[in-house]
Formats: C-alpha cells, sequence, structure tokens
C-alpha cells in the first residue's frame, strides 16, 4: 500500500494506492489520525485501491465514527468494481458515503 | 495436494498470499479475501500453536483447508451481524467471517483429534 497526500486548502485527499489489508490498514489508521484536526474534510481516492479486506473496513467506520460528531465530511471515491462488491457484500456502502 | 506450516503470526499473511497465488497460477482478489479473513481469525482468536493450510487446485476447483489446534470454533455457527442503517450502530466484529461466507462456494467444519479444520471451496475462473 502507498499513501499520498494532497491538501486543497483545508481539505484533505489520500491517494491510496494497492492493498489495505490485516498489515497495511494500520498504517492506513496512522496516517488518518495524523492527520485529524488538520483538515475540515477528507477524501479517500480508491482509483488505484486493488484490495480491501475487513480489517481495512475497519478502519473506514472508526474514521466515520470519529468525524461524524464533528460535522466533518469524509468521502470515499472512484472506487472500483472488486473493492465496491466488497462495500456492498458488508453493507457499508449505505452507511459510508461513496461516490 | 500443497501444504503450507505458518506461525500465529499477522506477518505471515504475505507466505499465505503468495502460497495461493501460486498454486492457482494468479491473483484472485476473492480468494485472497477469504484467506486473509480466516488466517486473520485463527491468529486472533484461536489461541492455537500453528496454522496449517492444505491447498488444492483442479477442475478450476480451489478447495482450502485451515487446521489448528486452537479453542474449538466453528465459524458456521457465528450469527451473521445485523446490516448496519446507521454509522452509530455500526459494528465491525464478525464481518470477516460473513464475508467469506458470501464468497465462498463451500465452507464445511469438523473437529477432528484437537484440531479445528475448515474446509473452503472456491471456484476460481
Amino acid at each position: 500500500m502507498n499513501i499520498t497526500k494532497n491538501y486543497n486548502e483545508k481539505e484533505l485527499t489520500l491517494y491510496v494506492e494497492g492493498r489495505i489489508d490485516t498489515i497495511t490498514s494500520q498504517d492506513l489508521d496512522k496516517e488518518i489520525n495524523a492527520e485529524i484536526g488538520n483538515f475540515d474534510s477528507l477524501i479517500l481516492d480508491f482509483a488505484n485501491l486493488e484490495y480491501i479486506s475487513s480489517a481495512g473496513l475497519r478502519v473506514l467506520i472508526a474514521t466515520q465514527k470519529k468525524l461524524k460528531p464533528e460535522n466533518i465530511p469524509f468521502i470515499i471515491k472512484n472506487v472500483n468494481d472488486i473493492v465496491n462488491e466488497i462495500f456492498r457484500m458488508s453493507g457499508f456502502d449505505k452507511i459510508l458515503k461513496i461516490e | 495436494m500443497n501444504s503450507l506450516k505458518l506461525d500465529l503470526d499477522i506477518n505471515e499473511l504475505i507466505k499465505l498470499n503468495a502460497f495461493i497465488n501460486k498454486i492457482i497460477a494468479k491473483k484472485d482478489i476473492q480468494v485472497d479475501l477469504i484467506a486473509e479473513e480466516i488466517f486473520v481469525n485463527i491468529v486472533n482468536y484461536s489461541n492455537s500453536d500453528f496454522i496449517n493450510v492444505n491447498a488444492q487446485y483442479e477442475n478450476q476447483t480451489l478447495t482450502l483447508e485451515f487446521i489448528d489446534n486452537g479453542i474449538p470454533f466453528n465459524p458456521l455457527l457465528k450469527e451473521d451481524p445485523d446490516t448496519p442503517d446507521t454509522i452509530e450502530e455500526t459494528q465491525i466484529g464478525g464481518l470477516g467471517i460473513f464475508l467469506t461466507k458470501q464468497l465462498a462456494d463451500d465452507i464445511s467444519y469438523d473437529y477432528l483429534n484437537g484440531e479445528n479444520h475448515l474446509k473452503i471451496i472456491k471456484k476460481v475462473e
């Protein structure tokens, strides 16, 4: 997994490439937590994400749980078919904002 | 049949993925997902001394068997998590097994000689 950060004013986009599995999901969690407080909206761009397991889904849910009380928008975009299928199966496509 | 013995260490996931990808001679995201979810569950909850993985691939069908000598656990008896309506009520436990059940073509469980045997069948095109 590789993460590239980009700030546009206070909108943070994290471009996540490769695989979010049990091992790498910890790095994604750390990266997001390190930036909390610095952004007023968060976008995860999954255009080059090829894989996500339940450990990765857990990070997304934990992030949404942290940001929602602060009214900070959290958007996941450019999800490919394979990853989208995993979102759909988990039912998380209905509770995360996926564009 | 091919076999692999793994330690109860999350980092062994890399070895497991490589082992399976070699057997099916390609990468398959759904197979990777099944293997990861079962493996991680055993590492985190079984208290086993080892994990043995047997794999066989024929007629475009992959059979994976996970064997451990940990706490008896039949994942097929585990209730599926409720489909969440709101972020507040979303629970994340049990999701890995739920995904595995949806992706696998067949799953069977046996407790034999003090060992959990979980067999998963998955068609790989």
